[in-house]
């Protein structure tokens, strides 16, 4: 609880890396986690998917494995202090929107090529559409600490 | 099927129910996550491991699951899973530890769900 600090300038809090990060305190911190566990998810999915199959479905395949990167690299920048890390992860969450909904529409579409089901097919609807509502609230977020990242750098 | 392992993941399930509750209510009282989460979560993990050891020795043994990659990949991410939380919620002394702990017992959970659904297929 950061507003029980004493009002004496403890003004140097400084550290490095995901201490002092104004976009993973909090909700922040929350977020970051579910973000954590759908890189894990996704890049290892995508791992075992092109490992053992990659010639059954390399577009749905390679989109796991490319999904599994935007989340990972968001993760990494949510997770991280100052404005350029925020504006990495605000173009990680804007690139992840996007992929929802395209991959979620040419799913439905043209379900022959999505027959080997990604992360983002049906719009999340395997992993209980976490995935489409994850990239707005992270926006949000993103969005509400702007000023309080630029004050970091 | 084997029995043992139901028993196991059964345990498993009420554990990270129970953490999600623990989670839930700390974030809703205000308060940050103690003593008794961190035990909690202790206990969850090792029941967890219990569960990834007994399956590992069924491996070995020579039962096959389906998608045994993806099986053998449940296995290790899930062991990671709380350990991780518990070190990435260290620095966050809010109510939003419990937000974390929840969300993490919830993938647990649902990891040790897909991991019996890969055991039923099987068929073993």
């Amino acid at each position: 609880m950061a507003e029980d600090r004493p009002g004496q300038a403890s003004g140097t809090g400084t550290a490095s890396g995901a201490a002092g990060s104004v976009t993973a305190s909090g909700p922040g911190r929350a977020l970051i986690t579910v973000y954590g566990i759908f890189a894990l998810a996704a890049t290892s999915r995508a791992g075992v998917q092109l490992a053992t199959r990659y010639h059954q479905a390399p577009l749905a395949y390679l989109l796991s494995a490319f999904s599994g990167v935007v989340y990972l690299v968001a993760t990494v920048a949510l997770a991280r202090r100052g404005p350029g890390w925020h504006r990495v992860a605000t173009v990680a969450c804007t690139v992840e929107l996007a992929g929802v909904l395209l991959v979620g529409m040419l799913s439905l579409v043209r379900p022959g090529d999505f027959a080997h089901p990604t992360v983002w097919s049906g719009f999340g609807s395997g992993y209980g559409f976490v995935p489409l509502v994850l990239p707005v609230i992270g926006l949000w977020w993103l969005r509400r600490t702007a000023a309080a990242a630029r004050a970091e750098g | 099927m084997c029995a043992v392992q139901s028993g196991l993941l059964l345990a498993v399930y009420f554990a990270c129910l129970l953490l999600v509750v623990i989670g839930v209510v700390a974030y809703l009282r205000n308060r940050t996550t103690g003593l008794v989460a961190l035990a909690a979560t202790a206990a969850t993990e090792l029941l967890v491991l219990a569960q990834v050891v007994w399956a590992a020795v069924k491996l070995v043994q020579g039962t096959r699951p389906a998608e045994q990659a993806t099986f053998i990949g449940y296995l290790a991410g899930i062991l990671f899973v709380l350990p991780v939380a518990v070190f990435w919620s260290l620095a966050e002394r809010s109510r939003w530890n419990g937000v974390v702990l929840a969300v993490a017992s919830l993938t647990v959970a649902v990891m040790a769900a897909r991991l019996q659904m890969m055991w039923r297929t099987a068929g073993g």
